[in-house]
């Protein structure tokens, strides 16, 4: 399993490594056709709106997957081990309900606004929606593994990426 | 309903919930309460991201961390060092002046205290400091670099509180150099009595050939500022440029190859999408703020304590200092500025004095324990426990204090320049 899982978390650090160059690639093609085109690009901004939101939730998957979330942890490391377990459980269980539920919601969505014209690329609206959908469950997925590991229903070393790479904030 | 509200987001963040999940859970709550749909939550969590301004927040910090890694963080020390690294504790003063330098390129406290910082700890302690001094010193000089622009602080809050980034970035100025003198001088007055090493003083061949060397990092602020005031650029194109000039130094001084470029980038990524997701979260949060009329009842009852302003920004720093104490800088952003930006122009305090109070505010929170985070990265490179760290970092937080009350009591700091540049505001 753990193989399975750093290859998914291979591929969603990726993804958002590739969407935030791709954001940053075509804000420099903004610049570069307005002062050195004399038909600026009406569409980068349109999409690096786009890959931007793509990021958030690629990237908050992996987020997810490596538990450095923004949160306050003063209280739980007060806890003896076994309720700071407890916690983790309760928190990781949460957060996997909570996102499943996003995901349906963005399905939802993404039904909803199918067809919709964005206003520069004419591309549906729904590729707004889609990679958040799956970015969703991917969080969903990731918080169930440890939750399901804080149970010991799965090893712990199957889910932890703490001998994978260094701390995300170099 | 406010106390409700609040007191269900404190124990959701009391038992760990990431602050993204708390905010949401509230957020949804409202949503479930006020009888509407719920597919509002996916609708303002997916297109409140849709914004070119909160596309600034990844690129400077993956220029923050470009730079770190390209080794133009060695070059700002070196100069830094040929210029004050003689005086008295110089290293400590070192560490000072080369944070306000690395200021004007991250926006980041943490990207300054665990990239800059790790240089600056590791040198201090070889030259014969406490390791908990030269951690405490690092983590007192962070807290300049989300004040100093480019500052994500000041882009998240230009965006909440819609007010220009360009004025944010400005108001930021003098009081990132007040706070740069502050801590210098208390470095001074402790080393008084402390017997803290000091370098030979460098000669000025040498102190010329330090400045050619780090020439181009410095560079970067003016063009930033520059950019940004002339209008050549927006925020967001700013901050692509900067990734590119960033990327471009690193591999031209031969630092950077192509995995710390992906570590780099990797780690910018992975950041903002800590980030954002509490901004997308806080998206269903304001919504509830609007529906129940938060701001409004808050003025209401601002307004029936006849409180002047100054009596209400005393009170409003206690407030923020203690959650800066409790809560990380983006939580406090996102939770905050929303409800009190409307008290605070009902009052006539403007926006962007407000904004620049509360980020000074949350700066020192991140050296004040429990949740000081730049306390915990400084102590974790110095290899000493955060409360020795925060032991010494006591006179640090009482000169930031100080300039905390100057710049809440004295506007002009902090709008003399906004104000020179853009013109008075209405």
């Amino acid at each position: 399993m753990r193989p399975i899982l750093q290859a998914l978390g291979l591929v969603e650090e990726v993804v958002a490594v590739a969407l935030l160059l791709a954001t940053a690639a075509m804000t420099l093609l903004q610049v570069a056709g307005r002062y050195l085109m004399t038909n600026p690009f009406i569409w980068t901004e349109e999409v690096t709106r786009l890959t931007l939101i793509w990021l958030a939730y690629v990237a908050a998957a992996a987020v997810t997957r490596r538990g450095v979330h923004i949160a306050v942890d003063t209280g739980l490391n007060m806890l003896n081990p076994a309720w700071r377990r407890a916690a983790n459980v309760l928190v990781h269980s949460v957060t996997a309900l909570l996102f499943a539920w996003l995901a349906y919601l963005a399905m939802v969505l993404a039904f909803k606004v199918s067809g919709l014209p964005l206003a520069a690329t004419r591309w549906s609206m729904e590729v707004m929606v889609w990679p958040t959908m799956a970015g969703c469950l991917l969080i969903a997925f990731h918080s169930l593994l440890l939750a399901l590991s804080g149970i010991g229903m799965i090893p712990a070393a199957a889910v932890d990426p703490s001998e994978e790479t260094e701390v995300i904030r170099s | 309903m406010i106390f409700f509200y609040g007191l269900g987001l404190l124990a959701f963040l009391a038992i760990g919930l990431p602050v993204a999940v708390s905010i949401l859970l509230v957020g949804i709550l409202a949503v479930v309460i006020a009888g509407v749909p719920p597919s509002i939550i996916a609708e303002r969590m997916i297109f409140g991201l849709d914004s070119f301004l909160l596309i600034a927040i990844p690129l400077f910090l993956l220029m923050g961390n470009l730079m770190n890694a390209s080794g133009i963080t060695n070059r700002i020390f070196a100069f830094a060092g040929s210029l004050v690294g003689h005086w008295r504790a110089g290293l400590a003063q070192v560490n000072v002046l080369s944070s306000i330098i690395f200021s004007g390129m991250s926006g980041s406290a943490l990207a300054d205290a665990a990239g800059l910082g790790a240089i600056e700890v590791e040198a201090m302690r070889k030259a014969g400091y406490k390791p908990a001094y030269a951690a405490a010193v690092t983590a007192a000089s962070a807290t300049i670099g989300p004040i100093m622009p480019p500052s994500i602080a000041s882009i998240l809050y230009a965006f909440i509180a819609d007010v220009s980034v360009g004025r944010m970035f400005l108001a930021g100025i003098l009081p990132a150099l007040l706070m740069t003198f502050v801590l210098m001088v208390t470095i001074h007055l402790r080393a008084g009595t402390q017997n803290l090493p000091k370098a030979p003083k460098v000669s000025g061949a040498r102190r010329a050939h330090e400045f050619w060397l780090a020439l181009p990092a410095l560079f970067v602020p003016v063009v930033l500022i520059g950019g940004m005031r002339t209008g050549i650029f927006t925020a967001t194109e700013l901050a692509a440029v900067g990734v590119l000039y960033s990327a471009l130094l690193g591999f031209a001084y031969r630092q950077m190859g192509a995995a710390s470029f992906y570590r780099a980038c990797r780690s910018a990524a992975l950041h903002s999408g800590a980030i954002l997701l509490i901004v997308a979260a806080a998206h269903v949060f304001a919504w509830a703020l609007a529906h129940e009329q938060i701001p409004q009842h808050l003025a209401q009852l601002v307004g029936s304590l006849n409180l002047d302003r100054w009596m209400f920004l005393i009170l409003i720093n206690v407030v923020l200092l203690v959650l800066g104490m409790l809560l990380d800088t983006t939580a406090i952003l996102i939770l905050v500025a929303p409800v009190m930006v409307p008290v605070v122009t009902a009052m006539g305090i403007d926006p962007v004095h407000f904004g620049i109070v509360m980020i000074v505010n949350m700066m020192i929170g991140l050296i004040t324990p429990p949740v000081g985070m730049a306390l915990f990265v400084t102590a974790s490179i110095a290899d000493v426990s955060a409360a020795a760290v925060a032991r010494e970092s006591v006179p640090y937080v009482v000169a930031l204090l100080l300039v905390l009350v100057l710049i809440t009591f004295v506007p002009q700091v902090v709008l003399f320049l906004p104000d020179l540049a853009y013109g008075v505001s209405q």
